[in-house]
């Protein structure tokens, strides 16, 4: 028998809340009982708690080898394909109305281009050559993404349409990102009857910041703008994500963001926090607000409580990630409108990330991108491979992030996961012990 | 943009001092002067450049050379990991030992080591199909079903049998899951009856052994009172064959003390009017703990290069041909696959035919409810990655190869996670040189020496 190298030993109220990244399971331990699992002499425990911890994971045979678990998970989380989906992202257009100074693209690229008909149906050409003859899928999770995608509504229009009439046969789901601004009475009945039912906007704070960064290009703010079309959105049945970017500056005034959600009947609204750090892809810049890795620990988990004040309750229990990223798997693409493939948003609109090219008929022709960014498996990574967080990184880990720091896929850069998960798993046992769950010990189980 | 030769440029000399080239990345073959050979090995840009454009851009396009910002290594990855999730998600390919016991007593069977008895039974079967049904319809699916039936000898459980072919064509009314079937059969329970439901059945392959002539056919191949078998097998081979000649395939077993009788063979299967008949060697080596070819009667692998051509030819000239031409694979067998698995009547899991039995290679069992509950065997076995192996990462072989047997690799390294090259390795140059002499034999009598020849 050997401890699981997956355990983590987080600090609480004395004790230790012993957590194993591999099988999700927590369990709350005393100082003698950390010492015996970190050193590995397990003789001396007796049966019960012995049994218990195997259980759990904390305790495992001598010749499981949990990498193995992980790469073997990773090969299946491939061929699963999102639940047997092809993943595409159509990036219908590079334009934006809005002028945010931090935006990742703008600094990134200079492309304005948005698709028309012409190349929306190459686009829908490839994802049926895509799905059915290289996924042996019908189902397809399209996400209108940009630029901002409502800039080109008409093009989203005339795909969905498309999807609804000649392509038929495929069974699609979709997802919106968008910055929120341009919804309308007629656009918003449009969403309702295509059943586009994941749609994210963003809010950057409460109104004065929000409206300081999310501007229009003549420097207006759009919060009132985006909380009216949100309202609305919510009252016609759409199904909406806020994702609350927050930074060191913002931080501190979120709360009114809250509390002029409840203010506005949204209290049931599916709600993330974003931290927002230097971009991971484009020249580094840097805005005062940005949080470095050691501002996480900081600033988040003051979030966190400041949402549940007011019945928002942020979810941090940390999570197996999903084994591999946008940019390993297999069934996923992002379309630009020029018809480049990219695999990763972060890497949209950059020509050394495309990863290969639609033909006139459709057809992906990848290059050797595509191949050298697949292969990378996390599980190989010298630093990766010894962590005992793999299992939960979400990030997989990101390889934008790396990209970003090293100019190189296969580097490691850590950032959330790493340097939240002990405020992550102890906000997530205080929120357990608030709801009357307290978390259970071996001895418990 | 610069070119330099694929790392998977593989040399063998022909005749005189012309080379066969053979990219196992591009599958593509040529035939090269000693020069040429010079060049590609010491990556002599200048010469290389200095060919005339024609000839660089057939170089090109057949993958011989190749951009030099290309890593192939990663592509062929690529297309492993590729074709793993391409097929996990259109087939589910399973082998059904339906039992372990046999009505033959071959002096040489690997299984029977294993010392089970053990039949598949109906209460199995269902979570068989429970099994199926979950992994062909999951996720908007509808899997291609392939069910390959193996034993001990299948037909000696042909109540299994028919009963795994109603539920397959069940599930195909219900929820459209096309399916195909195979059997792995010694061929003397083959009757019409038996014959005509495979049929019914969407029969794609029948294996059947022959352990070379009638006088050393019987002496292995024989009943358990000692009757041999051959004339019983040929006939119903006869029948199979006369209802569609590309049903059967045989596996011609041929060792140290066989290999000489092959010519009767031959003979006696023409004679039989089984011209186009499908036949194939199969080296008879010490390979599982079951086999008790342990002595002089094992293939001598250190010479198969020398006598494994010899029969080759014989063949052909018997009107017979043994296919030798490697070709580029995604994977080299089941064992990397994500979608194939071998079951026994024991509801156990394994990922290799020849592992079959020995619980130590075990990956997981059936549950009640026709889950597969796995082991750590499962996550070790099915994270091999053979273009991870030192061995095989530099081997200019590999995307022919794919890192070659598993269950090979563990007998001489101890793990499975090693190369498993076989004989593979050392008759390649032969089995290509074959491939040549039998296919452009005419061609290369006729063309110039020194002008590269695109196969």
């Amino acid at each position: 028998m050997k401890p699981s190298k997956y355990n983590v030993f987080v600090p609480w109220r004395g004790e230790y809340i012993l957590y194993n990244t591999l099988n999700e399971t927590e369990a709350l331990i005393d100082n003698e009982m950390k010492e015996l699992l970190e050193s590995g002499d397990l003789e001396t425990l007796t049966n019960e708690p012995l049994a218990s911890m195997k259980s759990h994971g904390f305790i495992i045979e001598d010749y499981i080898d949990e990498l193995r678990i992980l790469r073997t998970e990773r090969k299946f989380a491939r061929c699963h394909n999102f639940g047997n989906y092809l993943n595409v992202t159509l990036m219908v257009t590079y334009q934006c109305n809005l002028a945010c100074p931090y935006c990742d693209e703008v600094l990134a690229k200079n492309h304005h281009e948005s698709m028309n008909k012409e190349t929306a149906d190459i686009a829908l050409k490839f994802i049926e050559n895509e799905a059915v003859r290289e996924h042996h899928t019908k189902a397809v999770d399209l996400l209108f993404y940009g630029g901002e995608p409502l800039l080109n509504w008409s093009c989203c229009k005339y795909i969905l349409e498309k999807l609804e009439g000649d392509y038929s046969h495929l069974q699609c789901i979709f997802r919106i990102i968008t910055n929120g601004t341009l919804f309308n009475d007629p656009i918003i009945e449009e969403v309702i009857k295509y059943n586009i039912n994941n749609i994210d906007i963003t809010f950057d704070g409460a109104k004065p910041d929000h409206d300081y960064r999310r501007i229009t290009h003549k420097g207006e703010g759009t919060y009132d703008t985006i909380m009216n079309n949100l309202i609305s959105l919510v009252d016609a049945g759409a199904s909406c994500n806020l994702k609350v970017n927050v930074d060191k500056e913002n931080c501190t005034r979120v709360e009114q963001l809250f509390e002029d959600l409840i203010i506005h009947g949204l209290k049931d609204i599916n709600l993330s926090i974003n931290p927002i750090s230097y971009p991971k892809v484009a020249p580094k810049r840097g805005p005062d607000y940005c949080l470095e890795e050691d501002d996480l620990p900081v600033f988040i988990p003051k979030i966190w409580r400041l949402a549940k004040k007011w019945g928002f309750i942020v979810s941090t229990k940390p999570k197996r990630g999903p084994a591999c990223c946008m940019n390993t798997h297999f069934s996923s693409y992002i379309v630009d409108p020029l018809l480049d493939v990219c695999k990763c948003s972060e890497f949209v609109g950059i020509d050394h990330h495309v990863v290969g090219k639609i033909t006139q008929d459709g057809k992906f022709v990848p290059n050797n991108l595509l191949y050298y960014g697949i292969a990378r498996d996390p599980t190989y990574l010298e630093k990766c491979s010894a962590c005992n967080l793999l299992p939960i990184c979400t990030e997989a880990p990101c390889v934008a992030l790396s990209y970003g720091k090293f100019n190189d896929y296969y580097e490691t850069r850590c950032f959330r996961v790493k340097y939240l998960f002990e405020e992550s798993l102890r906000w997530y046992v205080e929120l357990l012990e608030i709801i009357n769950e307290s978390p259970r010990t071996p001895q418990e189980v | 943009m610069a070119y330099e030769p694929s790392r998977y440029n593989f040399f063998v000399l022909y005749k005189k001092d012309n080379y066969l080239l053979y990219n196992a990345r591009s599958n593509a073959l040529a035939l090269v002067d000693q020069d040429m050979k010079k060049a590609f090995e010491q990556n002599d840009e200048e010469a290389l450049m200095s060919l005339p454009e024609e000839y660089l851009t057939v170089m090109t396009q057949r993958g011989f050379l190749i951009d030099d910002t290309i890593d192939e290594i990663h592509e062929i990855e690529y297309r492993h990991h590729h074709y793993i999730v391409n097929n996990f998600s259109n087939v589910v390919e399973l082998a059904l030992i339906m039992t372990y016991g046999c009505n033959l007593a071959c002096t040489y069977c690997y299984e029977k080591g294993i010392n089970l008895k053990k039949t598949m039974s109906k209460n199995m079967l269902d979570r068989v199909e429970k099994y199926i049904k979950t992994q062909a319809v999951r996720n908007n699916a509808r899997k291609i079903v392939s069910v390959s039936f193996y034993g001990g000898e299948p037909l000696f459980n042909w109540k299994g049998c028919k009963y795994t072919m109603n539920f397959l064509k069940e599930c195909n009314r219900e929820y459209e899951t096309p399916y195909e079937t195979r059997v792995i059969t010694n061929g003397l329970l083959l009757t019409d009856d038996v014959l005509q439901t495979f049929l019914d059945n969407n029969i794609v392959s029948m294996q059947i052994t022959l352990d070379g002539a009638k006088k050393d056919h019987d002496k292995r191949r024989k009943t358990p009172r000692g009757e041999g078998t051959y004339d019983a097998i040929l006939d119903r081979i006869t029948t199979v064959y006369e209802i569609d000649q590309n049903l059967p395939r045989i596996r011609i077993n041929i060792d140290n003390t066989n290999y000489h009788g092959l010519p009767m063979l031959f003979d006696d299967l023409s004679e039989r009017g089984l011209c186009n008949l499908s036949v194939y060697f199969g080296i008879v080596f010490e390979f599982t703990r079951g086999c008790k070819t342990g002595d002089s009667s094992c293939f001598d692998l250190e010479n198969i290069e020398k006598t494994l051509p010899d029969l080759w030819r014989l063949a052909l000239s018997k009107g017979y041909v043994i296919k030798t031409r490697p070709s580029t694979m995604y994977s080299y067998c089941g064992f990397d696959l994500a979608h194939a698995f071998v079951i026994d009547p024991f509801g156990d899991f394994y990922n290799c035919w020849n592992a079959i039995g020995m619980k130590e290679w075990c990956i997981g069992s059936l549950d009640s409810t026709g889950k597969l509950v796995s082991n750590h065997n499962f996550y070790d076995q099915l994270s091999r990655e053979p273009t991870r192996f030192e061995e095989c990462s530099t081997c200019t072989l590999l995307p022919a190869c794919m890192g070659g047997c598993a269950f090979l690799a563990n007998s001489l390294h101890g793990t499975i996670h090693s190369a498993g090259c076989g004989e593979y390795k050392n008759i390649i140059g032969e089995r290509l040189k074959w491939y040549v002499e039998r296919e452009y034999a005419h061609i290369l009598e006729e063309g110039e020496e020194d002008e590269a020849v695109q196969i």
